[in-house]
């Protein structure tokens, strides 16, 4: 059985191109309009600064998306664990989903330099941001999907006398998992956007200082090397849990009659 | 298994309460094939429910050999299977049939093995196939393959080809009817088609709009296989539809 492609060739192609034309058009725009470099670099002015400083974004990015991904299996860990609760004791979802609802709503920028100020310059602040980013789109697609169970199958793990645990590891959990895979699909690009903003507030390292710097000189060549990365990067999270989702929940794929 | 049902009543909590089953009583001896019609929604699917333990009995009672249904539940004496064939879309074709055994309670053994099962329901070539890529018919084969392999006296069946094509509902039902007969388990199927409850069962028992009570209990004592067009299949589809409240019309009606 071949899972479907989530690279389609075609697809590839197709953004390509588009890509390519905003590139060209935003390179064309800034020389025709002979645009300030401090207000919009052009495209090659900003690859130029990349591949000319890619051991400071190399070393930027592997900590951005370290404490990005950190962060990221702290909250689907933190996520998946309450969700599993929830439906195993299901009394517990009024008062737990309250809590997680006002995490939810707290916003993140303001508590992130609170973080900053107590726990200091390093990586933790950063990581509990994106714990906390990431923890409420696991939680609740993932206890949607542990509730979501085929009432049929339940019927028939009942009629079979299978305990709760038992429903749970051989029905709930494996039908949960398109759920699963559409929490981090969500939350890895806001994973990065935690960890960034995080690092905006006070950091040793990683995109976010490096934009800072660069916004507070101005150097927008800089700012836009970082962006560009960070777009790439979320682009390819994005697509490798597509890839590993069309592995794993491989009978979700399309009739072929 | 002998099924024995007195005065069993079933209201739904709610505003206002719904009230499925009310003051129902009939018995089913041991190895009967009885067949269980009445309009939609008046409360068949309760019934089974309740047999097989899904529901809890509220009024009345409801034994299966002599045992309550959770009794008999717990002793894997009772299948069940409904219109969706219910099958764990992650697990090959084999391993959902062995999945059933896995609830198997300590000292119980199968009456087939796996192979064996899926050889009674012709599906030997697709062990290793998943369900989805099974056809509707083969899925719902795969789902009497697990009825089959665990040795239950009583086979609860929610019109489990309903959803199937005219075709392959036909021969579903001819190759349930040979398993049957093979194994001679009691069977309570839910049906809303008239014809098909004539053909298949020793006995016909109708129900009422809801709440259901028993309106008629008729028994089917015709030679299998049963032609449609000879009289006495004519006669007895005469008073089913009368008791339906149908038309005599030739024309086959959903209850």
């Amino acid at each position: 059985m071949k899972p479907r492609a989530v690279w389609n060739p075609r697809d590839l192609l197709s953004a390509g191109v588009i890509v390519l034309t905003f590139f060209l058009l935003w390179e064309l725009g800034v020389r025709l309009l002979d645009m300030p470099v401090y207000l919009l670099p052009a495209p090659s002015r900003v690859i130029l600064t990349l591949f000319q400083n890619t051991s400071l974004y190399a070393q930027a990015t592997a900590l951005t998306l370290g404490e990005a991904l950190v962060g990221l299996v702290l909250g689907l860990s933190a996520g998946f664990l309450l969700a599993s609760v929830l439906v195993l004791r299901p009394g517990l979802e009024g008062g737990v989903m309250t809590l997680a609802i006002l995490v939810k709503s707290t916003p993140m920028v303001a508590i992130a330099p609170l973080l900053t100020l107590w726990m200091g310059f390093g990586v933790l602040p950063k990581i509990v941001i994106t714990a906390l980013m990431t923890f409420f789109p696991v939680l609740v697609n993932i206890l949607t999907g542990l509730q979501r169970t085929d009432p049929a199958l339940l019927d028939l793990f009942r009629a079979w006398h299978a305990s709760r645990w038992e429903t749970f590891i051989f029905l709930r959990l494996p039908s949960s998992l398109p759920y699963l895979f559409a929490a981090l699909k969500i939350s890895a690009p806001l994973a990065l956007i935690g960890a960034v903003v995080a690092e905006w507030t006070g950091a040793s390292g990683g995109l976010g200082r490096t934009m800072w710097l660069a916004y507070t000189n101005l150097n927008l060549p800089y700012l836009f090397a970082a962006i560009f990365i960070l777009a790439a990067v979320g682009m390819f999270l994005y697509q490798f849990l597509a890839w590993l989702e069309a592995r794993a929940v491989f009978w979700q794929v399309p009739r072929q009659d | 298994m002998h099924l024995e049902i007195e005065q069993l009543s079933h209201t739904f909590a709610g505003r206002p309460p719904r009230a499925a089953l009310a003051e129902l009583s009939f018995a089913v001896p041991s190895g009967q094939f009885t067949a269980v019609i009445g309009p939609s929604g008046c409360g068949k699917s309760t019934l089974l429910r309740l047999a097989a333990g899904l529901l809890p009995v509220q009024e009345g009672s409801l034994r299966l050999g002599g045992q309550t249904p959770a009794q008999a539940g717990a002793q894997r004496r009772v299948a069940w299977m409904a219109q969706s064939p219910a099958l764990l879309p992650w697990r090959t074709v084999r391993d959902n049939v062995l999945l059933a055994l896995r609830f198997l309670p300590a000292g119980h053994a199968a009456r087939l093995s796996a192979d064996e099962a899926l050889a009674r329901v012709g599906l030997s070539d697709s062990a290793n196939a998943y369900p989805f890529m099974l056809s509707g018919g083969m899925q719902q084969r795969l789902a009497l393959a697990r009825t089959l392999m665990l040795d239950a006296g009583l086979w609860l069946m929610d019109e489990p080809f309903a959803a199937l094509d005219e075709l392959t509902r036909e021969r579903l039902t001819h190759e349930l009817l040979d398993l049957w007969q093979a194994q001679r388990p009691t069977v309570l199927w839910v049906t809303h088609h008239i014809q098909e409850a004539l053909r298949l069962a020793d006995r016909v028992v109708v129900l009422s709009p809801r709440p259901a009570r028993l309106i008629l209990d008729l028994p089917v004592d015709l030679p299998r296989p049963r032609p449609e067009s000879s009289p006495a299949f004519q006669a007895l589809l005469s008073r089913l539809r009368a008791a339906l409240g149908l038309a005599a019309a030739p024309a086959e009606e959903g209850a």
